[in-house]
Formats: C-alpha cells, sequence, structure tokens
C-alpha cells in the first residue's frame, strides 16, 4: 500500500505569546500531524486540527487542539490535507466558482438570470400568494391609516349634493354586488373633495373606494364614472395594494442584496434601479385594473369607450409624465389602445361566461 | 497555481526611521547600558488585496446569497472580512477573522426576524413599530457593547487575539444616558459624544497583553466640528444661490423644459453629492488621524499620514465608477479604498512585537455581530 505523506513548512504561533517559530511539518498514515521546530517536536492528532477554508491568495491556517496555530504558504499541501480530512469541502468549491474567470462571468451570467427571474416572476409570484392570503383585518388597519393620511394632507369634506352622493353610492353597490356575488360587505364608496390633488380615484386595500369631487365633476355621464369605479374594484380584487407592499419590500431586498457588501456609496446606486422596477410593477397593475374594467364594461353592453373617454379628460385634467420609465402609470394613449384592442378580441359572449365563471 | 510573495518585504526606505532598521529578527534588548534609550521601530500596513480578485469572491458571494435566499450571508460576510484581514500585513504577518459563519447564522437569524416583525408590526398599527423601536433603543448600547468585544475578539495578529476591555455600563453611559440628554442641550454636546464613543473603543481595544490607552480630548472634536460647519455654510451657499438664480431667470420655473429641469436638478444633486462626499471624507479622515496617534497599546505608537484630498478624490471616482459601471466595478472600488486606508497607518513600537503575550478572555456571544452587520453600523474603520 502506498504510504501517505504530507509534508511541508509553516510557521508555528503557539497563541501564547507573538512569537514566531520556523517549523517542519508531516502529516502521516498515522492520522497524526507532526511538528518539527528548532528546539521541539510536537505531534497532534489529525482529526482534531481545523483546517481554514481557503480565500483567494491568502495564506493557509491550521488550528490546532489547544490554540496553536500554523500558518503556510504552501496551497497545495493544505488543499491535499484538506481533501484527505474530508474538511472545508462546500467552500472548496467555492473557492474553485471565483479562481477562474470563465465560471465567474459565468456566475454573473447566472446571476442576471436569477435576479431577472426574480424580478418578473418569484417576486410577483411571492406577493400575490401572500396577499390574498393575509387577513382582512390587517387590510383594514391598512386602510384605515392611510385614510387618515390622506384626509389630514388632501382632502376635505365632499360638497356634492347628498342627492347625487347617494345616487351614485347605489350604482356603486349594484355594481360591486354584481361584480363579487356577494352582498356588499366590504366595499364603501367615499366621497372627498380634493383640491390639491384633481379629479382622481383612489382604491385601498379594504375595499374602500374615494371618489373626488372634481372627477365627478369632470365626467359626462355616470357611466364614466362607472367606468373609472369598475378600475378601481379591480384594484381590490386583485389584491393589488397589498401586493405593491410586498412586492416593494422584495425588491429593496434585491438591490440591497446586490449591493450589499459595499456601505454607504451603495445607497446612492441603489436608489434609482429600486424606483424603476417599483414603477414597472406599478404600471403592470394599473393594466391588469383596465382589463378587468374592461372585461366588466363589456359584459354590461356598454364597451370600453366610457372608460376611454374617461382617461383622455383625465389625462387632459394633469399633464401626461414626458417618459414612461418612471411614471407609476402607463401612458395614456398606451391604456387607450389597451381598451380598444381588448374589446376587438373579446367577443360579449365569451366574457359573460368568463364573467360569471370567476367566484 | 502561482505562489504568491509571501511574506511581503519590509522595505526598510519606506519605515522612515531615521535609524534605518531591517526586518528585526533580533530585538533591541529592553535593558541596555545607561543612556541608550530602546530605538523604536516603524512598521507600515500593507494591503495585498485585489480588485479582480475580490470582485471574483464578492460576485460569487453574491450570486450565492441569491439561490439561498439569504442564507449564505453569514458565510459570505466571514469570507469577505477575512479577505481583507488576511490581506492585512504587519511585520510580515496577516490580521485574521476568526469567527465561524455557522455561529454568527443564528444570531443572523434572530435579527432578521426581529426587523421583520418590526415592518410587519409597523403595517398592523403603528403603535407597535414604535414600541419595537423604543425597545431597539434600550437595547442599541448592548448591542454595541457585544460588536464591539465580537470583533475585538475575533480579530487576531500571530495568533494573538484582540480584548475589548469595556464594560457594558460605559456603553450605556455613552450611546443611551448621553444620546438621552442631547436634545435638551441643544444638541451643544454632539462634539463631546463623538469623543466620548471613540473613547470607549480605543481605549478599550487591546492586543494580548498591551494595554490601551486614549489620550483624545474634547477640544479637537469641538474645534472639527466647527470647521465642518463652516465647510457646510460656506459650500451649500453655492447651491441655494444658483437655484435662486435660476428661479429668478426662469420666472419661477414658468419657462422650463425637460431638459433644463433635469439639468437643474441633476447639477443639484450633483454638488449635494459633492458636499456629503466632502464632508463625510474630512471628517473621517481627521478623526482617524487624530485617535490613531492618540492611542497607544502597551508601548506601541501610531502613525497616520492619511489625506484629506486623496480620499476624497477616492471616494468620488468610487460613486461615479459604481453608478456607470451599474455596480460592477464596486469590489474594485472598496480594495481601493482600504488600500489607502489602511497603508496610511504605521506602527512604532520601541519593543520587539514577538513579546506579545495572550490573556484569556471569557466566550462572546455572535447576535451583536449579526446585528452589526445587519444594521450596518460601523465605528468608521
Amino acid at each position: 500500500m502506498e504510504r501517505f505523506m504530507i509534508r511541508f513548512s509553516a510557521q508555528y504561533f503557539d497563541g501564547l505569546t507573538s512569537a514566531v517559530h520556523e517549523a517542519e511539518v508531516e502529516a502521516t498514515d498515522e492520522g497524526l500531524l507532526v511538528l518539527h521546530t528548532a528546539d521541539t517536536v510536537q505531534s497532534f492528532p489529525l482529526h482534531e486540527c481545523s483546517i481554514a477554508p481557503p480565500l483567494g491568495r491568502t495564506p493557509r491556517s491550521i488550528e490546532l487542539p489547544g490554540g496553536a496555530k500554523l500558518i503556510t504558504n504552501d496551497n497545495d499541501a493544505v488543499t491535499a490535507l484538506e481533501t484527505r480530512l474530508r474538511q472545508n469541502r462546500g467552500l472548496r468549491l467555492v473557492r474553485r466558482l471565483e479562481e477562474k474567470w470563465a465560471y465567474v462571468l459565468g456566475c454573473l451570467a447566472a446571476m442576471v438570470f436569477v435576479v431577472w427571474l426574480f424580478i418578473e416572476f418569484g417576486i410577483p409570484v411571492a406577493a400575490s400568494w401572500i396577499a390574498f392570503r393575509a387577513p382582512q383585518t390587517l387590510r383594514e388597519n391598512m386602510s384605515a391609516q392611510v385614510l387618515q393620511t390622506l384626509d389630514k394632507v388632501y382632502f376635505s369634506p365632499s360638497t356634492l349634493e347628498l342627492s347625487r352622493r347617494t345616487q351614485l353610492h347605489e350604482k356603486f353597490t349594484d355594481m360591486a354586488e354584481e361584480i363579487t356575488q356577494k352582498p356588499d360587505k366590504l366595499y364603501a364608496l367615499e366621497f372627498r373633495s380634493a383640491k390639491k390633488m384633481g379629479a382622481n380615484a383612489l382604491a385601498l386595500p379594504s375595499g374602500i373606494i374615494i371618489l373626488t369631487d372634481e372627477l365627478v365633476h369632470l365626467a359626462e355621464n355616470d357611466q364614466e364614472i362607472l367606468a373609472v369605479l369598475a378600475h378601481e374594484i379591480g384594484h381590490v380584487e386583485n389584491q393589488h395594494g397589498l401586493r405593491m407592499v410586498i412586492e416593494k419590500a422584495g425588491v429593496v431586498f434585491i438591490i440591497s442584496v446586490l449591493l450589499g457588501d459595499i456601505t454607504s456609496t451603495s445607497t446612492l446606486a441603489g436608489v434609482l434601479p429600486t424606483v424603476l422596477v417599483q414603477s414597472r410593477y406599478s404600471r403592470k397593475f394599473e393594466t391588469e385594473a383596465d382589463t378587468f374594467a374592461a372585461q366588466y364594461l363589456i359584459h354590461k353592453g356598454l364597451g370600453t369607450a366610457p372608460l376611454q373617454q374617461m382617461l383622455l379628460k383625465l389625462s387632459g385634467a394633469h399633464s401626461d409624465p414626458s417618459s414612461e420609465l418612471l411614471s407609476t402609470h402607463p401612458q395614456t394613449q398606451k391604456r387607450i389602445q389597451h381598451l380598444q384592442s381588448f374589446e376587438m378580441q373579446t367577443e360579449p359572449g365569451r366574457v359573460l361566461k368568463n364573467f360569471d365563471d370567476r367566484d | 497555481m502561482d505562489t504568491p510573495p509571501w511574506p511581503p518585504h519590509q522595505d526598510s526606505a519606506a519605515s522612515g526611521d531615521p535609524a534605518g532598521s531591517h526586518p528585526p529578527q533580533t530585538p533591541p534588548p529592553l535593558t541596555q547600558g545607561p543612556g541608550t534609550p530602546p530605538e523604536p521601530v516603524t512598521y507600515r500596513l500593507r494591503f495585498t488585496g485585489y480588485g479582480d480578485e475580490y470582485f471574483r469572491i464578492y460576485f460569487v458571494n453574491v450570486l450565492l446569497t441569491l439561490i439561498t435566499f439569504g442564507f449564505y450571508v453569514p458565510w459570505a460576510r466571514v469570507r469577505t472580512r477575512q479577505y481583507f484581514y488576511a490581506n492585512t500585513w504587519l511585520d510580515g504577518h496577516p490580521f485574521e477573522y476568526l469567527a465561524k459563519p455557522r455561529a454568527i447564522l443564528r444570531g443572523y437569524l434572530i435579527v432578521v426576524a426581529a426587523a421583520l416583525a418590526h415592518d410587519l408590526a409597523g403595517n398592523y398599527d403603528p403603535i407597535y413599530a414604535l414600541v419595537l423601536t423604543g425597545v431597539f433603543f434600550l437595547i442599541f448600547p448592548w448591542i454595541i457593547y457585544k460588536t464591539l468585544r465580537f470583533k475585538a475578539r475575533y480579530a487576531a495578529w500571530r495568533n494573538i487575539r484582540f480584548r475589548f476591555l469595556g464594560k457594558l455600563g460605559g456603553a450605556y453611559r455613552v450611546f443611551f444616558w448621553l444620546l438621552l440628554v442631547m436634545p435638551f442641550t441643544l444638541f451643544l454636546l454632539v462634539p463631546y459624544w463623538s469623543k466620548k464613543r471613540m473613547e470607549y473603543a480605543f481605549s478599550n481595544l487591546a492586543l494580548g497583553d498591551a494595554r490601551p490607552r486614549f489620550t483624545g480630548r474634547t477640544s479637537f472634536y469641538y474645534i472639527l466640528t466647527l470647521k465642518v460647519a463652516l465647510m457646510m455654510a460656506a459650500i451649500i451657499s453655492i447651491p441655494i444661490f444658483a437655484v435662486a438664480a435660476t428661479m429668478y431667470f426662469t420666472e419661477g420655473y414658468k419657462t422650463h423644459t425637460p431638459t433644463s429641469t433635469i439639468l437643474l436638478n441633476g447639477t443639484f444633486i450633483l454638488i449635494m453629492l459633492g458636499l456629503y462626499v466632502l464632508i463625510t471624507s474630512y471628517t473621517f479622515a481627521r478623526n482617524m488621524k487624530y485617535c490613531l496617534e492618540h492611542t497607544k497599546l502597551g508601548e506601541i505608537g501610531f502613525h497616520c499620514s492619511i489625506g484629506v484630498g486623496k480620499l476624497i478624490q477616492i471616494q468620488l471616482t468610487n460613486i461615479f465608477a459604481i453608478i456607470f459601471s451599474f455596480g460592477l466595478l464596486a469590489p474594485w472600488a472598496k480594495v481601493r479604498r482600504a488600500r489607502y486606508i489602511l497603508e496610511s497607518v504605521a506602527i512604532e513600537s520601541p519593543v520587539d512585537l514577538e513579546t506579545l503575550a495572550a490573556v484569556a478572555d471569557s466566550e462572546v456571544t455572535p447576535i451583536g455581530d449579526a446585528a452589526s452587520e445587519f444594521l450596518d453600523l460601523d465605528f468608521g474603520f
């Protein structure tokens, strides 16, 4: 049988003083690590020696039982020892990845792919899963707080006449019941006056939908208002509020992992990508809500025209952002085109069936 | 695999020692003839890390962290730390970071759970978030104490560990009571607090049996704060003036185009960034030099030749490199900065560095380290 022997030179530090001793080291068949220094010979059981994992070109270190240490440059010898003792298998693999540029570039490509997977699928799917299972009380608390803040900063009590509000509220309740197929316990319509915000409608996760007086005045007829409200109900039915919050957290996590090893400079460099990704998620939700509203409108035989007209009026009231990249809503032209092509592709009969099948 | 140069040469030309030393093999005797004091020997720190080497380690870390949903983080952190420690050489011997990732994992999981609980509680009812934040402030000094102890104990040179001699009470005095009093003194005590912070760290960091002494004075910190405040006032008036001038010329933004808005906002951001880098680099450099040169470890003294100008230059070019390379150049940036900072440090010792002796220290739990990593606490080094 071939005799197994690994030999190398090292520096020996006894751990009691900072003195250095040059040493010749042998690892023998009998499972011992034998140390020859200028004045002593020591041996230690191999299985009690702990070899520090390899890292770049840093010197190798072996911890001896009793607190002493060997430090050596002879990477080959230590690797042979490691292999024999079956230590650091995982991290040796990691080091092999780090050693060759080909592997690292492969890792880079893999990383880009993984990040893309996360952002396109991983995060949205996970967020969706969590959001649909969250307790209603959580949504109610969140929504109550948001409404409080909005009331303090943007809103004042509505100036619409009570009769008008009641009329709209009834139509809204009918629509909500028709969509959810349940008696309306979840949805509530709130009217507000919002001079700072202008014509707008907001959906809160718990089912509270806020309608501003300005939007009511902007609309030509009730169908346009209902179209917008259907869009908002789409936000709630698809849990966009919660999903947005969770997806945001996921994106922040990814970006901070990517830049995590570096400290202060990373926070500055990380803001832009985070905002870009979050805006993209938000636009996706708007499109989803538009599609939802379109389905309902077609089902009612109204077609998507009311929603298209309302979008046009709203874009006239607020200036459209010049670039879509940073914006949370797709550009109005795109939304109108999307609605038109959706309507053309969908036969009313088909939509009816889809609508009744949903629970 | 090619063998790296090891141990790296101590070139006496760079040591600056007038007596002209070479890597000492025989220590100057502690007791010499009457009238001949031992010659202090100067050693410079050397950093042998490379950007491209660290780049590979860094990106493999990131990939593995992503794939394992974050569980690889303790290993990634330990490898990163160990890379920077083991590439720092003093007198031909490297430093070592001895923490074991498995031990850190538990503390790390606790911190992640706590942070998640804080976020979720906040969404549920803000009062919970408030309570948790309050709890955090209460245990913050304990975390600092644990972190310093952990970082010291798991750092070693020539197999002699560092030790942190500070007491928990000291941490509470500086990081709780002093902070509590701060708003009532209109924040005038902030420079004093800075001095106390540095003192808590530097007067308590021992290497083996070499005991620390910190001789920094509060006056330095007041003067430093004053200088920084004056600098800020002088520089911040530029963007304010620029914004005022633009508003005047564009009649309050009425005649603005997308390009001009971007230019305006961009310039403003650049100036703010420049200011931020200037202030932080200036403070860091001055503070580091002062603290090191007013700390002694046994008989060992320190010199620091760090320059504000060079540090600012490095920091600014680093930031732009990172942004324009979409983060790919971040490892080079970190290595570059570390090299400059570490190699500005010199150690002066009248006794041979072989004569340090180890002192036993009690066990340390790594929760503090995980917390400090997660919250990115650092004493600026």
